[in-house]
């Protein structure tokens, strides 16, 4: 029973979240620009953003109060009625959120490491950590398969595809790479 | 003494550096170029610049690459060069009234201040078409019903931030004509749309939709600039605009740009290798097929074309677009 | 035309050309099955490889990919839950939970014949019918194009029919992060925050890694360091014996059928065929029942799969007859077709007809060559993506990652595909599905595009709607959706209302 409730109030905040989402809808559309058309139809830029807006805070009201109904009955001693649809059970597993949380700090570094450090250096770091993280222990075996995994990638990327990945100031090994190799005769 | 050892060192010192540069001077480019497109893969400007990319890349016996860089409607594309190291290595291909529109028309983070200019290598005109079954010979036929049907027609634009919006409503202003216009999202579907004929006149850049027009199924009714050099020769002496009571010239050149605080050296020499690259046979021969020869500008005729450009954009803008 | 044909076939008769289709087949199979590379990336990077090829060899290579991809990205899709393509992203539904069951090898059969079947009954109805096709492409009008948007959102609704208050509020998330972005319309930016980078709204491509891979990899790290268990006894593509196949032809036939007519629509998109064919099946489907759809039932690969393979057919015919490119792949090939010193368009058939052909010959090829390569290599893909989620989850990270940045080429939409992972996990966790806002992101910006510029053309009037008869047609298509959905919610409601009285 108790962890349905929490489960009810992750739901309410959820509702919240949702709720400031559907009201930023009507706030943010745009009020300062001007625009240089006129609609056709009656129809403004505004228009289905806001019905989009109002749809989901409908929805969302209905969605918290069956929640909170089913919090009620609980109190009550009853058992909830859940309304809008059942839910699979959820997993309670904290390894895995840590690891979650680990592997979103990862990759955000890596979106940040792109730009400053370049693939080159991101991806066998960000490599060896998820390597880590995900429970491999032998370090050597990660550190291997992120060097040579990140070589692999990067001549897949950058050697091949061409993507603009290089780093800005604290890059040095991308332009070494690069000069490595065009001296193999790849374009 | 030490003044003595001072100024040698500092001979010295200037010596090597101006070594160093001439040694760069020849080197160019030491690396791979990197040509900055902010459109899609498969575009026409992105086309243009792939053709080109592979003229360069044969003279400079070093690879050049095209980087699609769209993010932000090609904000990021404009950003990136911008800010870009000023050493002649990364580029932007763009047109010129695709880099005018925006900076006239949006809050956009770049201006024409922030570049130098290379040169430009394509200049076509907008041109103005009509499907067939319109039956419109010239410009003034659609003038005519225009004036019997008032708020009725329709002109297809690719968007409202761009050139054929701008001649769209210089026509219709300066014709005193009642159209509604209908922006398309892109060249793309109003190419579509004026095929279709689901918009009674389209105005679009040359030389896109050429093959219909040359089988036929599409008319061009009027152009933003002159035709003369377009590969299809029927078409050459269509009316200007300025027949038909507006007098601008409105197109779109297609032109290379570096990072404003690039030294002027290195500037000529990313020039050299444009203007041989735009002068090639290859280049020439993607000209013929793509419907208008390429042309070459240097930098400062270039630049001040888009200083001429941005001005005129803006009078027609007071006049025509912006509500009173 | 069909002298042109005949001849074009001739002419692939030689090492040469069948090396070509041969290899781009196989390099398609191969980067569809990656997350994160596309058919599109693939071409483009091609491209100045092919200068130095004569322009039909360059194209049976880029035909090879593109067909090679629409199958590729199901290996993905079916082993690992997150679509190596966007066109994959439907297979995963059923596909996934059939390989959870063991039963891996015999789903990735059905996604190779659906595939086959789609591609090569959609090339033959492409051949047969080009004037029709052409017509459809040209003479689409945006009104009938937001009337089939309207039809497909209504037909998800079948997704949400297990909980419709928390799948409509998926959709509408989904069509409010579609209306970021610049107004076509109006010339106005919506939800920008003033911020460049969302001057032109949110990548979607970044929006459909964050949700279908990153989402993925966040939720299964639990299962990580578990026995996989995908082990199946077979380590190969179980083809279904022919018939069960051919039992089933109603999901293929109408999977195809989606394919062809929306791929050969411009602004629809191909990959929305599939979910519009998955529902339409799944909707239509008396044994399996429509429940069962989401659990591993084969029609629920085989409808998205075949769809997805028919739009190849159904992209070629305005590509080649119109020049007119119905996704992106078939946009860079317009592209390509020029750098090679041709003039697509309408004048293309009559100026380079062997090349036009060539390449729908070549298309057929490819078709077998996946056929082939998809039988017999799968061993190979399964062996790679059955290992241990600990070794592919990082790999996969990285390939998300790139594949969201090489949408725009900027690290922006990195961190917009996290957002989107991030999101997608905790809707998840408390029992919203990430495909409802995937579909309203896909169909939202399209309908609305449309029925605005419907009503440009017809100067506001709401009588376009209904002007011409498939529009008729549509809307009452539309309206008997509308009552099926709401009987259906009634009747099961009043059902588990009688359930729970008698308990």
């Amino acid at each position: 029973m108790k962890f349905e409730r929490q489960e009810r109030i992750k739901d309410l905040i959820l509702a919240a979240v949702l709720c400031l989402v559907a009201i930023g809808g009507f706030v943010f559309v745009n009020p300062t620009e001007a625009a240089i058309n006129d609609g056709p139809g009656g129809l403004s830029f505004r228009t289905l953003p806001f019905i989009y807006s109002g749809a989901l805070l409908f929805l969302v009201a209905l969605f918290a109060a069956s929640t909170i109904y089913d919090l009620w009955l609980m109190r009550a001693g009853k058992a909830p009625r859940s309304l809008f649809g059942e839910r699979m059970p959820v997993e309670h597993n904290p390894t895995a959120d840590i690891r979650r949380v680990i592997t979103l700090a990862c990759l955000i570094g890596f979106a940040a490491g792109l730009k400053a450090f370049g693939f080159a250096i991101a991806t066998p770091v960000l490599l060896f950590l998820m390597l880590g993280v995900l429970g491999r222990s032998n370090w050597l075996e990660n550190l291997l398969l992120a060097l040579v995994g990140g070589a692999v990638l990067w001549i897949l990327f950058v050697g091949i595809l061409k993507l603009p990945l290089e780093g800005s100031f604290w890059d040095p090994v991308t332009p070494l790479l690069n000069k490595l190799y065009s001296l193999t005769g790849a374009r | 003494m030490k003044w003595k050892t001072g100024l040698a060192l500092a001979t010295a010192a200037m010596a090597a550096v101006a070594a160093m540069t001439a040694a760069k001077a020849d080197d160019y480019p030491s690396d791979t170029v990197r040509v900055v497109v902010p459109w899609r893969a498969g575009g026409g400007t992105d086309t243009i610049a792939r053709a080109l990319a592979a003229s360069m890349e044969k003279i400079a016996g070093k690879a050049v690459v095209v980087d699609n860089l769209t993010a932000g409607g090609g904000n990021a594309g404009h950003v990136h060069v911008k800010n870009a190291k000023p050493d002649g290595l990364t580029m932007l291909l763009n047109g010129s009234s695709d880099l005018n529109t925006p900076i006239i028309f949006r809050n956009v983070p770049y201006a024409l201040e922030d570049y130098a200019c290379v040169g430009a290598v394509y200049q076509t005109p907008t041109w103005v078409l009509a499907h067939k079954d319109q039956g419109f010979t010239d410009f003034n036929d659609f003038v005519e019903k225009a004036k019997t049907e008032p708020g009725k027609l329709t002109v297809g634009v690719g968007s409202l931030i761009s050139a054929h919006y701008v001649l769209a409503k210089a026509l219709l202003g300066k014709n005193g004509i009642d159209a509604r216009i209908i922006p398309f999202d892109g060249g793309g579907p109003l190419k579509k749309a004026i095929l279709g004929n689901q918009v009674t006149i389209g105005v679009i850049h040359a030389p896109v939709l050429l093959d219909a027009v040359k089988k036929g199924d599409i008319n061009v009714i009027a152009a933003g600039g002159s035709l003369e050099n377009i590969t299809y020769k029927k078409v050459r002496d269509t009316k200007t605009v300025d027949q038909f009571k507006t007098p601008v010239e409105i197109g779109v050149v297609r032109g290379l740009f570096v990072p404003k605080s690039t030294p002027q050296e290195v500037i000529d020499q990313a020039a050299g290798l444009v203007e041989k690259a735009a002068t090639s046979d290859d280049f020439k021969k993607f000209g013929a097929k793509f419907g208008f020869a390429p042309i070459w500008w240097d930098g400062k005729k270039f630049c001040d074309f888009l200083q001429k450009e941005n001005k005129e954009y803006r009078e027609i803008k007071a006049e025509f677009i912006d509500k009173k | 035309m069909l002298e042109g044909l005949l001849t074009a076939f001739g002419n692939l008769a030689g090492p040469g050309p069948l090396f070509l289709i041969f290899a781009g087949t196989a390099l398609g199979l191969m980067v569809g099955a990656l997350p994160g590379l596309s058919s599109p990336m693939a071409i483009i990077v091609l491209l100045p490889i092919t200068y130095q090829m004569d322009t039909l060899s360059a194209f049976q290579l880029m035909v090879g990919i593109y067909v090679g991809t629409k199958l590729g990205g199901s290996y993905a899709s079916i082993l690992l839950r997150t679509p190596g393509t966007p066109a994959a992203a439907c297979t995963a539904l059923d596909g996934f939970p059939m390989a959870e069951k063991g039963r891996a090898g015999e789903a990735i059969g059905y996604a190779v014949m659906a595939s086959t079947a789609g591609g090569l009954i959609g090339w033959v109805a492409a051949v047969c019918f080009v004037p029709f096709i052409a017509a459809v492409a040209l003479h689409s009008e945006p009104a009938d194009i937001a009337l089939i948007g309207i039809a497909g959102l209504i037909l998800v609704s079948a997704f949400v029919r297990g909980s419709m208050v928390r799948g409509l509020i998926g959709v509408l998330l989904g069509l409010l992060i579609a209306s970021v972005g610049y107004d076509v319309q109006e010339g106005v930016e919506r939800y920008t925050f003033s911020n460049p980078m969302l001057a032109s709204g949110i990548s979607f491509a970044a929006v459909l890694v964050g949700l279908f891979g990153l989402t993925v990899v966040l939720a299964d790290l639990a299962l990580v360091g578990r026995r996989s268990e995908l082990a199946t006894r077979e380590l190969n593509a179980e083809l279904p014996r022919a018939v069960e196949f051919f039992r089933r032809w109603k999901a293929w036939t109408i999977g195809t059928a989606y394919g062809i007519i929306i791929g050969a629509i411009p602004g629809v998109g191909a990959d929305g065929s599939t979910w519009l064919s998955y529902a339409t099946v799944r909707n239509q489907s008396k044994d399996p029942p429509p429940e069962a759809f989401g659990t591993g039932v084969p029609e629920g690969i085989l409808a998205p799969e075949s769809s997805n393979n028919a739009t190849t057919g159904g992209t070629m015919i305005p590509m080649l007859t119109l020049g007119i490119p119905g996704d992106a792949s078939t946009a860079i090939m317009l592209g390509a077709m020029v750098l090679h010193g041709l003039q697509p368009g309408v004048t293309l058939m009559q100026t380079s007809a062997p090349l036009v052909y060539g390449i729908l010959a070549a298309m057929f090829v490819a078709n077998i060559m996946m056929f082939l390569i998809g039988w017999n290599a799968s061993r190979v893909f399964i062996s790679i993506l059955r290992r241990d989620r600990s070794l592919l989850f990082p790999f996969i990270i990285v390939f998300a990652s790139i594949g969201a940045f090489a949408a725009d080429n900027d690290v922006f939409t990195i961190y917009v595909a996290i957002a989107c992972g991030v999101a997608g996990y905790f809707l998840e966790k408390r029992g919203f599905s990430v495909v409802t806002i995937v579909l309203g992101a896909v169909l939202g910006p399209i309908i609305e595009y449309n029925v605005r510029l419907g009503l440009a053309y017809s100067n506001g009037d709401w009588a376009v709607f209904t002007a011409t008869w498939p529009r008729l047609v549509l809307c009452g298509v539309i309206a008997l959706l509308i009552v099926n959905e709401i009987y259906r919610a009634v009747g099961r409601r009043s059902e588990s209302r009688a359930v729970s009285e008698n308990t």
